[in-house]
């Protein structure tokens, strides 16, 4: 080793101070101590975090993704016609298809509106709409 | 350094307060010489020892513990927030404790080392207060021997200036010319 590390190294050793070591054990303790519990804190703390997100997170979507919201329609614009069937094949232009309307009646007896059968009427083919 | 031991258990009483008696004194006065400040550097190393007890509690290995315990410590002593903490909290142990005055000789060497950059100064500590060797320095600190033979010549070279050390070699070849 060259003399000038010899001599830095004689001057910082005598540079050195006496230290106190009788609080150290204390310290070292006390301070692993504080450590322990400022990780659990810190385990309690990031769980919490982590399910608080998750439940949040969860919440948010709910909300944003229900179904329960009203859907109100607009009344139509024309009042809808009677509702014509056409009983037969179409194409066939004889007198085998029958067309059959609506009359909002039921076919026999009474009962309350919008329940049970309602009754058709027979049009001739030059009554369809 | 000189203690090299492999550990893979919890740090023992007797281990610790030996480490106290023989490693202590000198960290603090390494750290001290980097920072300035005894208080922090107490408190570094308190800190530092602290977590190589956790860390050997969880069964975690540190080949040197004093090695470990000084790079720890001069980590956490660059922590300005730290260090103001453990300055107050010195101060108000004041009434209770003899407050440390630092000799002459250590305010020499410190003024001296203040001038250097960070890493100059960690490295000189190392080399000529913890006795490390350059590949000890370099494997502690993470970077290549090259890096710490370099920061170690600008050191040198400054210390010696600041502390009017006389490089003989040098001042020989200068007379003989």
């Amino acid at each position: 080793m060259p003399k000038v590390d010899d001599e830095l190294n004689r001057r910082l050793r005598s540079a050195s101070q006496q230290i106190r070591t009788d609080h150290v054990l204390a310290g070292i303790d006390q301070k692993r101590r504080r450590g322990e519990i400022r990780r659990r804190i810190g385990a309690v703390g990031l769980a919490v975090v982590v399910l608080g997100a998750t439940v949040g997170g969860f919440l948010v979507l709910q909300r944003a993704f229900r179904g329960d919201d009203e859907f109100v329609a607009e009344p139509p614009a024309i009042q809808n016609g009677p509702l014509v069937v056409v009983v037969g094949d179409p194409a066939d232009r004889g007198s085998t298809s029958s067309s059959y309307r609506s009359t909002g009646r039921p076919p026999y007896g009474s009962h309350r509106p919008g329940t049970g059968s309602t009754g058709l009427r027979a049009l001739r083919r030059t009554d369809a709409p | 350094m000189r203690l090299q031991r492999e550990r893979g258990r919890v740090l023992d009483d007797s281990e610790l307060r030996e480490f106290v008696r023989d490693d202590y004194p000198r960290l603090v006065n390494a750290v001290a010489m980097v920072t300035g400040s005894f208080a922090s550097a107490e408190d570094a190393v308190q800190e530092a020892l602290a977590r190589a007890w956790i860390k050997s509690e969880r069964g975690e290995t540190i080949a040197s513990l004093p090695d470990w315990v000084a790079v720890v410590a001069f980590n956490l002593s660059r922590s300005r927030w730290r260090r103001v903490l453990a300055e107050r909290r010195a101060t108000a142990l004041l009434p209770g404790r003899a407050p440390q005055m630092p000799s002459e000789d250590f305010v020499d060497v410190t003024r001296a080392l203040a001038i250097l950059p960070r890493r100059q100064r960690e490295v000189a500590v190392m080399r000529y207060l913890l006795e490390m060797s350059t590949r000890e320095v370099a494997q502690a600190t993470g970077v290549g021997e090259g890096t710490v033979k370099n920061s170690l010549s600008k050191a040198r070279a400054a210390l010696a200036k600041q502390l009017d050390v006389v490089d003989e070699e040098v001042a020989d070849d200068a007379e003989g010319r």
